[in-house]
């Protein structure tokens, strides 16, 4: 609308010539915990010595944490833009900001770019166990599980912590070792030094111990309210469906859908959504387009299921057993398992 | 203004760029696959600082401090700093010189917590305390101290009650008597405090970016000021940790601590996934990662026993060639001594002594003096030497053996020590030459700690309770 | 000429595309601006949600039950007193965002009682939405008061741009404490981009020297004459249709008039209203008048249509031409009046700023005189413009005499395809 010229440039020059402003006044209360602190401090850092590629580097991986934290995307625009700096500063064998660039792509479900930043970190950093950390991800994600597991050993023989026991209980998790998948998250949250940590370990253990439908619906409307990603909507419309509001979970599918269409995003989450709720032949085109990226237990069965949806039982069924073929026994996977057997009895 | 006007449209063109970056990010971050920490620090197993000196008020004795879970907050809010239960804690003394200690002070810790399972994370405690065993006092650690000699194990103190963290004034009316009431002795003669002190460590941590492309106009700051850490402070005669039991004829000892902690196994049919104890990290000589170390070994250096350390080559080239040293050469134009640097490697491997060839014509702290060790077993390794024959000094020289006092850092390590400005001098060559370089004589600017020591065991500074923000 | 026109009416529908929210689409973004005035405060409230928040909002009605609501999640003590913030105006828009999702700007403006007789010390936080990622920013303004310990300026330009400077924070201040006492106030700035501009123009009439006065004169000129210059509104359309019908050197200049003399009044109305109230918030009123100039724009064009189509089915009865002329002759001037008002109605907002800086520092009558010469100088574009078409159409007119058959099909065309930039205009400025 304001697309006139010499509005513009009036606005330039009045920007120009304004007194720069501190973004933070002093009068003002900033909510702040240990990694906002932690980027804080390197801000002040980089302020002095722009020129340092490792505070680049470890800024841009806070960044990431504070997405995965904080849910605010805004976060991986600034770790884009922190981690292209460190590597313009120091383009080689420039470890940490391999490390962020892998976190990124795993956290921006790029598996396989992650997977190629893991292996750079790890010959960069071999004893450093955020590398591995960033090749389990996505090694896990992509499905190689044997790899998977190499990197998780040695992640956790190199800094048994916070990082690697969460890891390794999501690793006994899909090999359907829960009592060792509780015990790592109890090891987890011993070794937790910080409230979100701490928060993520706790969640953790309620979601393996399974919540009571009251819980269900507490916990997920908070964080629906919180971040409306689709994966925790479909929780919700769960929740919602169990307590018997159907109108209003499928409102939470809708929604999730809508979002999934528009702006893209995880072709996984999509096709179950899709295969539930939505059009079976978008559910599959939606898992076999993943499909086709990353072969793993997570895609086995979105396949398994959005062919069940199609009524293409008999081929579900071959999908539905790589899907537990490690162990997994995630109730939702179990759900899809049983009713590919009962259409097939 | 012209340079913020420049700052202003550059940032309306980075702007502009930002929208189009995120843009292209998809909306749905948050799902299937697991988001788990990953860049989770783990400060109660990461040493900070470890110090070795005659104690001066009993020189028979020698007093050994090493410190964890370095910048704590006292901000008096919910936020405590317990020690881990499942990692070993060593005070290690290697006295013949072999590199691998005789003797390890070994800590483990258990919690003893009383708050029931109402509100697992709140109330650190009910009310004012004001003994150790104040009913208040709802969460509690104990600790065992055990001295291993190679196979042979002795528990020197079971169910030690360690100090809790100092969460403010009105939880802790007196800190100083449950500081008293948390220390216990040691049979033989010695004593032991584990609890929380104020960060005996003094410096302007800026020092390092602007060493890393700054100048040094800016420092003089106490950046550690108000932060509290996890002390272990113990005092043994020194007929304890000599070799062979006699401090006259081996003066000598090396000090290190490092962290064990217990890891997990992933391979499947074992009954417990509990795996071996591995060591997370490693502490002797002060600021080794920042003056010596480097990103790419830090992480091999943490996890390496010192016997090692002559096998790593990487490390070996950082301390005969330190960055540093070329560093301040481009940004100061003070030339960088002649390489390799022998007189480094006396400092920080091997101890000075004229007995390894080194440049330094002194016998200071080297095991290589002490009468019965075997100098072919003897293996250059990084740790604190320390000569316990050296008297205490009236009047300390916080530049210590740079400043004229043998008593200082490198010789042991006394906590009023002004490590910073010892390490850049010896980085520039002060110790080849025996002169100081006078352009960096400042440092710093950081030249004590700001809380005064103890003149009583255990010395350190009784835990802020003030957040440190609130000064 | 047909050709240049259509790549023009591309540009005015392209110019309509939203860009992607500025922050992320998950975000909810809040701003409050205090003002602070002798006997209250006013408070303008705005939230900016992002196309996810959006979508999952289904329980919004109305704007002003919104911002009752929202009025709750508000908290402000003056030494010890509870301040009540009561809805005074409630406004939403929906600019669409990514994939063309609506997001939502809901902007609440309240009143809340406070005498500042002292020296009062007030405390405000709020919490709304406060689990949601986003900015959030609060200033504080004094109006005939003093008020310290608080930013007096959005540097989101109130969740419009975003810093996005990598070495400082997102800002996050969800509370601010302010003193305020009775004093000289802020300089009273209208907020928003409006508000920035105006302060351009404060530095140009500020020190008005004569020499300072008449570059302003001359450079108001400039930049009407400019802002004509650009395609947009009904510029093109007038020229099309002068060139299209059978226009004069008179209608050039008819018409060049008829847009200095709207765009002034217009101007100054809109000023004027700004300035006395800050209820109006200046982008939906110009909103709609964008909506009200295209659909007059288009209006002009079915009439022209309908007359074009009745001489033209004439035309093939007479096999003359000639007589449609005289019949058309009142029309076709109304049709211009019209068209020139529909070119000057939505004011440019630069003359604004200009006006409202004058207005600012007292200098009321200087604006009118620049919003004046701003006008010429549109005119003086427009007219050029015209004549320049009129002479060429002239000049190559009988060249284009064997295609008649086609010029008969131009007014036609014309009028066709002024009424289609009409509907163009109001829907575009409808889903601004």
């Amino acid at each position: 609308m304001w697309k006139t010229i010499p509005l513009l440039a009036a606005v330039l020059a009045v920007a120009a010539c304004a007194s720069p402003q501190a973004a933070t006044p002093a009068a003002t209360q900033t909510a702040s915990h240990a990694l906002q602190r932690n980027a804080e401090s390197l801000q002040a850092k980089l302020r002095r010595t722009p020129q340092d590629a490792a505070a680049w580097a470890q800024l841009g991986a806070t960044h990431v944490e504070l997405a995965r934290v904080t849910f605010d995307p805004q976060h991986y625009s600034r770790a884009e833009r922190a981690l292209t700096e460190s590597l313009r500063l120091r383009p080689e064998s420039n470890g940490e900001a391999f490390i962020g660039r892998g976190a990124l792509a795993n956290a921006k479900h790029d598996f396989a770019s992650a997977r190629d930043w893991g292996q750079r970190a790890v010959s960069a950093l071999p004893d450093n166990a955020q590398a591995q950390g960033v090749l389990v991800d996505a090694l896990t994600q992509l499905g190689d599980d044997a790899g998977a597991s190499v990197a998780l050993q040695r992640m956790l023989d190199l800094r048994p912590g916070v990082a690697s026991f969460t890891r390794a209980a999501y690793h006994f998790e899909l090999h359907g070792r829960v009592d060792d998948a509780r015990e790592a998250l109890n090891r987890a949250l011993e070794s937790a030094s910080s409230a979100d940590e701490k928060d993520f370990c706790r969640f953790q253990l309620d979601e393996l111990k399974g919540r009571t439908n009251e819980e269900a619906l507490e916990v997920y409307r908070g964080l629906v309210a919180k971040a409306p990603s689709p994966d925790y909507l479909v929780k919700y419309g769960r929740a919602l469906d169990k307590a018997g509001m159907p109108d209003e979970a499928r409102a939470q599918y809708d929604l999730a859908l809508q979002q999934l269409r528009a702006l893209g995003g995880d072709d996984l989450t999509a096709a179950l959504i899709a295969a539930d709720h939505g059009d079976p032949a978008e559910a599959l085109r939606f898992a076999e387009k993943e499909w086709a990226k990353r072969q793993s237990v997570f895609t086995a069965d979105a396949v398994a299921w959005a062919l069940q949806a199609n009524k293409r039982s008999a081929e579900a069924l071959r999908y539905s057993d790589r899907a537990v073929a490690l162990g997994w026994r995630d109730p939702e996977v179990l759900r899809h398992r049983e009713a590919i057997l009962g259409s097939l009895r | 203004m012209p340079t913020s006007n420049k700052q202003r449209l550059r940032r309306g063109a980075i702007a502009a760029a930002v929208v189009a970056v995120a843009a292209a990010i998809p909306a749905a971050q948050a799902s299937s696959h697991r988001e788990a920490p990953l860049i989770a620090a783990d400060p109660a197993v990461d040493n900070t600082d470890v110090y070795a000196f005659t104690s001066p008020d009993r020189p028979d004795t020698v007093t050994l401090v090493a410190n964890w879970f370095g910048l704590q907050e006292p901000n008096g809010g919910p936020n405590f700093y317990p020690w881990a239960t499942d990692a070993r804690y060593d005070l290690n003394i290697d006295a013949d010189g072999d590199a691998m200690p005789e003797k390890v002070f070994r800590f483990t810790f258990t919690t003893d917590d009383r708050r029931g399972g109402k509100s697992p994370t709140f109330l650190y405690n009910n009310g004012p305390v004001t003994s150790i065993n104040d009913d208040n006092l709802l969460f509690r650690q104990n600790y065992n101290l055990e001295l291993i000699e190679g196979s042979k194990t002795t528990p020197l103190v079971r169910n030690g009650r360690a100090a809790p963290s100092n969460t403010g004034p009105a939880s802790f009316p007196n800190f100083a008597t449950i500081r008293d009431q948390a220390t216990s002795k040691i049979p033989g003669g010695g004593q032991v405090y584990v609890g929380p002190s104020e960060d005996s460590f003094f410096l302007d941590l800026r020092v390092f970016d602007l060493l890393y492309g700054g100048n040094l106009k800016e420092v003089n700051q106490d950046t550690l000021m108000g932060y509290n850490v996890n002390t272990i402070a113990i005092q043994v005669p020194k007929t304890m940790l000599a070799l062979k039991g006699d401090p006259k004829r081996n003066p000598v000892v090396g000090v290190w601590s490092d962290t064990e902690k217990r890891s997990l196994k992933l391979e499947p049919g074992r009954a417990t996934p509990q795996g071996d104890f591995v060591q997370v990290s490693r502490l002797g000589n002060p600021l080794v990662n920042e003056v010596v170390s480097s990103a790419p070994i830090k992480d091999a250096f943490n996890g390496l026993q010192p016997v090692n350390d002559a096998k790593v080559q990487a490390l070996l080239d950082r301390v005969n060639d330190p960055e540093l040293a070329r560093l301040i050469q481009q940004i100061y134009g003070i030339p960088a001594p002649k390489t390799p640097r022998a007189d480094l490697v006396e400092i920080f491997l091997t101890g000075i002594t004229t007995k390894a060839g080194g440049p330094i014509k002194a016998d200071l702290n080297s095991q290589l003096n002490n009468a019965d060790v075997d100098p072919k077993k003897f293996a250059p390794s990084e740790m604190l030497r320390l000569n316990m024959s050296t008297p205490v000094t009236k009047d300390p020289n916080r530049l210590g053996v740079l400043g004229g006092d043998l008593q200082g850092f490198p010789n042991g390590r006394r906590l009023a020590d002004d490590v910073v400005d010892i390490e850049i001098q010896a980085v520039v060559g002060a110790a080849q030459t025996g002169k100081l370089v006078p352009a960096l004589a400042k440092g710093d600017r950081v030249n004590k700690n700001d809380v005064r020591f103890g003149d009583k065991f255990p010395y350190v500074g009784l835990p802020s309770n003030r957040a440190v923000n609130s000064n | 000429m047909r050709v240049f026109l259509l790549v023009v009416f591309g540009m005015l529908l392209m110019g309509g595309v939203a860009q992607a929210h500025p922050l992320s689409n998950l975000s909810v973004n809040h701003y409050d601006g205090l003002r602070v005035f002798p006997d209250r405060v006013e408070l303008r409230s705005v939230v900016d949600s992002a196309e996810i928040p959006t979508l999952q909002d289904r329980d919004f009605v109305d704007a002003r039950k919104r911002c009752a609501e929202r009025a709750k999640s508000l908290n402000a003590m003056a030494d010890e007193q509870e301040l009540r913030f009561e809805v005074r105006d409630a406004d939403v828009v929906r600019p669409p965002g990514e994939a063309g999702l609506p997001t939502m700007r809901l902007t609440c403006e309240y009143t809340a009682f406070l005498p500042v007789r002292g020296e009062v010390e007030v405390t405000f936080s709020d919490s709304y939405l406060k689990d949601k990622p986003g900015w959030r920013e609060i200033t504080v303004a004094g109006v005939d008061v003093a008020v310290s310990g608080a930013p007096a300026e959005s540097i989101t330009n109130e969740l419009r741009t975003y810093p996005s400077d990598l070495l400082s924070s997102p800002l996050d201040v969800r509370a601010v404490r302010f003193v305020a006492k009775p004093g000289e106030g802020t300089v009273i700035t209208p907020p928003g981009v409006l508000g920035e501009a105006t302060k351009a123009a404060v530095g140009l009439v500020g020190n008005l020297t004569p020499v300072v006065g008449i570059g302003a004169v001359l450079l108001s000129l400039v930049l009407g004459a400019s802002h004509a210059a650009l395609p947009g509104h009904g510029k093109t359309v007038m020229a099309a249709y002068l060139a299209g019908s059978r226009g004069t050197r008179r209608d050039a200049f008819l018409v060049g008039a008829t847009v200095t003399i709207t765009h002034t009044a217009g101007v100054l109305v809109l000023g004027l209203l700004l300035s006395v109230s800050s209820v109006i918030a200046g982008e939906s009123v110009l909103r709609w008048l964008g909506v009200a100039s295209g659909l007059l724009v288009a209006v002009i064009g079915g009439v022209l249509l309908r007359s074009a189509v009745r001489s033209r089915g004439r035309m093939r009865h007479d096999h003359g031409h000639g007589h449609g002329h005289g019949h058309g002759h009142a029309h076709r001037r109304a049709g211009l009046v019209g068209m020139g008002v529909a070119g000057g109605l939505v004011p440019s907002p630069s003359a604004l700023v200009v006006l409202l800086g004058a207005i600012a520092l007292g200098r009321t009558w200087f604006g009118v005189v620049l919003v004046f010469a701003y006008g010429l100088g549109m005119a003086a574009t427009l007219t050029a413009a015209g004549l320049l078409l009129v002479s060429l159409r002239d000049r190559f007119g009988s060249r284009l005499a064997r295609f008649r058959k086609y010029a008969d099909f131009t007014p036609l065309g014309t009028a066709a395809l002024v009424m289609l930039v009409g509907v163009g205009l109001a829907t575009r400025a409808l889903a601004g």
